[in-house]
């Protein structure tokens, strides 16, 4: 049993919330305070910091609880932060499962704390300060960009391959992304994991019949090599091509540097696409 | 290079994802031990762990997300696509991180500083997610001559999209960064908070990784963005000046000199 220290409680009142218990700790040691009387001042100050003896076994009781929903919360979080083909098509989904997460989380805090671990003007501002963040940022973005493009899955729903005689002779296919603009005839194919005898990103943007074409090759001993159609390429899209099916020949696609800068490289081939 | 660990039928364990898992179970287990041992784990805290769970996904993938912003809005895809694809970050992780637990805990009234009690398990957490970087990533790094350079594969080196590295040895840069955090967290486990005032110790350990992290992009290989500096060096700069005036400002106000307490009164007697 310890004497009780006005003195002591009235430091750690004023300062406890600044400064680190092993500070103030030390602090009253030095000052010449009993160090069993610091040690139940300091367990008495946290313990009025935090929920009552009664909550606090109630908290002890939902505990697994608590585990299991930060778990599923490390869970879906990895998934959202994983490798690309976990995730390809399944991102609403697991944007719900986490929302349904946090919920579940607000919902049990407030079960078990009640009004005093959670008021309701705390539950309130926890709701509400997600939501206006998310529609002040989606509504940003939804002006800036014209859409979401909400409906267009991020799976892919196509294959491509590209064929090079130049700069080497580079032959890889991969999944694409196949997109039909919603009036006109303009499209745009994308496949940024092809792979073969080096790995590859192609994005093709149709427009009004023109090709506007932009090839990335990697091979890990010859680094990566940019091309781009400048003023001295030619690039044909073959006749009947569209967002479901076609090919564009190409010949002295300009190599783009370090800075974006043209380069003496050029490239020359076929790259061809086949969509649902 | 093992980019895969195992195949349980029609599950895949990938290296870099168990190791980002233990990287995150190990962090949580340190961070709810601590505030366990100090009587401070409530309810709040579990929200606020969410929240910085949270926050350190998103902010992984949209700090550097603007690098691909082009490509994206070529390619006609939506721009979820940069959330489920883009680049990662662990910068933006930990900006994202430190974002949602103060907006967390404005949200839910929550005064008590709770950075020291991540102090130690953040960088618990990154060391043991580096190793998976390591182990599936390639070492990635610049051209090196001295004795501890690294060289792979050229089948390894031909899965990885850019190496400018990998025709020779060189720099093992994600070895620098285990090195570090392990190190931080060995300080930081064995010696408690490094400074007085709650919080402070996750800042200077974030200003320390912030300055070691924009060296090691020299030696990192990753591609120049703009005025020579690769995309973490630009987010970086911002970030740490943030945290440079934080602690220039804590000095000048003297902030680290913990008050004097009232001495004893004596209770008559001598010992």
């Amino acid at each position: 049993m310890t004497d009780r220290r006005p003195d002591v409680d009235a430091y750690l009142r004023e300062h406890g919330n600044r400064y680190t218990p092993d500070a103030l700790r030390a602090a009253l040691i030095d000052a010449g305070h009993d160090p069993a009387a610091v040690d139940a001042a300091m367990a008495e100050w946290r313990a009025r910091q935090t929920a009552t003896t009664g909550e606090r076994s109630r908290f002890r009781r939902f505990n697994w609880l608590f585990h299991a929903v930060v778990l599923a919360a490390v869970v879906a979080l990895v998934a959202i932060t994983s490798r690309d083909n976990i995730m390809r098509g399944v991102w609403p989904i697991v944007a719900i499962l986490l929302a349904v997460v946090l919920l579940i989380g607000v919902a049990v805090s407030g079960l078990i704390g009640g009004r005093l671990l959670l008021p309701r003007a705390g539950l309130a501002w926890a709701l509400a300060v997600p939501l206006a963040s998310a529609l002040l940022i989606g509504g940003t973005c939804y002006a800036i960009t014209g859409g979401f493009g909400v409906g267009n899955s991020p799976a892919p729903n196509g294959t491509a391959t590209l064929h090079l005689e130049q700069p080497g002779q580079i032959d890889v296919s991969g999944p694409a992304f196949c997109r039909a603009a919603e009036a006109g005839s303009d499209y745009s194919i994308h496949a940024d994991q092809m792979s073969g005898n080096a790995s590859a990103t192609v994005g093709l943007d149709a427009h009004a019949g023109a090709p506007d074409l932009f090839i990335s090759i990697s091979s890990g001993r010859a680094g990566s090599s940019q091309f781009s159609v400048g003023p001295r390429s030619t690039a044909t899209i073959a006749a009947g091509s569209g967002p479901s099916q076609g090919h564009v020949d190409f010949d002295s696609l300009e190599g783009v540097g370090e800075n974006g800068e043209p380069s003496a490289e050029t490239a020359a081939g076929t790259f061809t696409w086949t969509c649902e | 290079m093992v980019t895969v660990l195992a195949e349980l039928g029609p599950i895949t364990v990938y290296t870099h994802d168990l190791f980002t898992l233990l990287g995150f179970g190990a962090g949580l287990a340190l961070y709810y031990r601590a505030l366990r041992r100090d009587g401070v784990l409530d309810s709040r805290i579990v929200l606020i762990s969410l929240a910085a769970l949270l926050g350190g996904a998103l902010g992984a993938r949209l700090i550097t997300s603007w690098e691909i912003l082009d490509d994206v809005n070529q390619a006609g895809l939506p721009l979820t696509y940069v959330l489920t694809h883009g680049p990662r970050s662990i910068i933006g992780g930990l900006a994202g991180g430190y974002l949602a637990i103060f907006l967390a805990k404005r949200a839910l009234g929550y005064t008590l500083s709770t950075g020291d009690y991540y102090a130690a398990a953040i960088p618990l957490a990154l060391a043991i997610g580096r190793v998976g970087c390591f182990l599936s990533e390639l070492p990635l790094g610049t051209p090196s001559s001295l004795p501890w350079a690294m060289t792979v594969s050229p089948e390894a080196a031909a899965a990885f999209p850019r190496c400018p590295g990998c025709s020779g040895p060189m720099h093992p840069s994600m070895l620098y960064e285990i090195g570090f955090h392990a190190g931080a967290f060995a300080l930081i486990a064995t010696r408690g908070p490094l400074l007085p005032v709650r919080g402070d110790t996750l800042k200077l350990y974030l200003l320390a990784y912030g300055i070691f992290r924009f060296g090691v992009e020299f030696v990192r290989g990753n591609e120049v963005q703009a005025l020579g500096l690769t995309g973490p060096q630009l987010v970086l700069i911002p970030l740490t000046a943030v945290l440079v005036v934080h602690f220039v400002r804590r000095l000048a106000s003297g902030a680290y000199r913990v008050p004097t307490p009232p001495r004893p009164a004596l209770t008559g007697g001598t010992s």
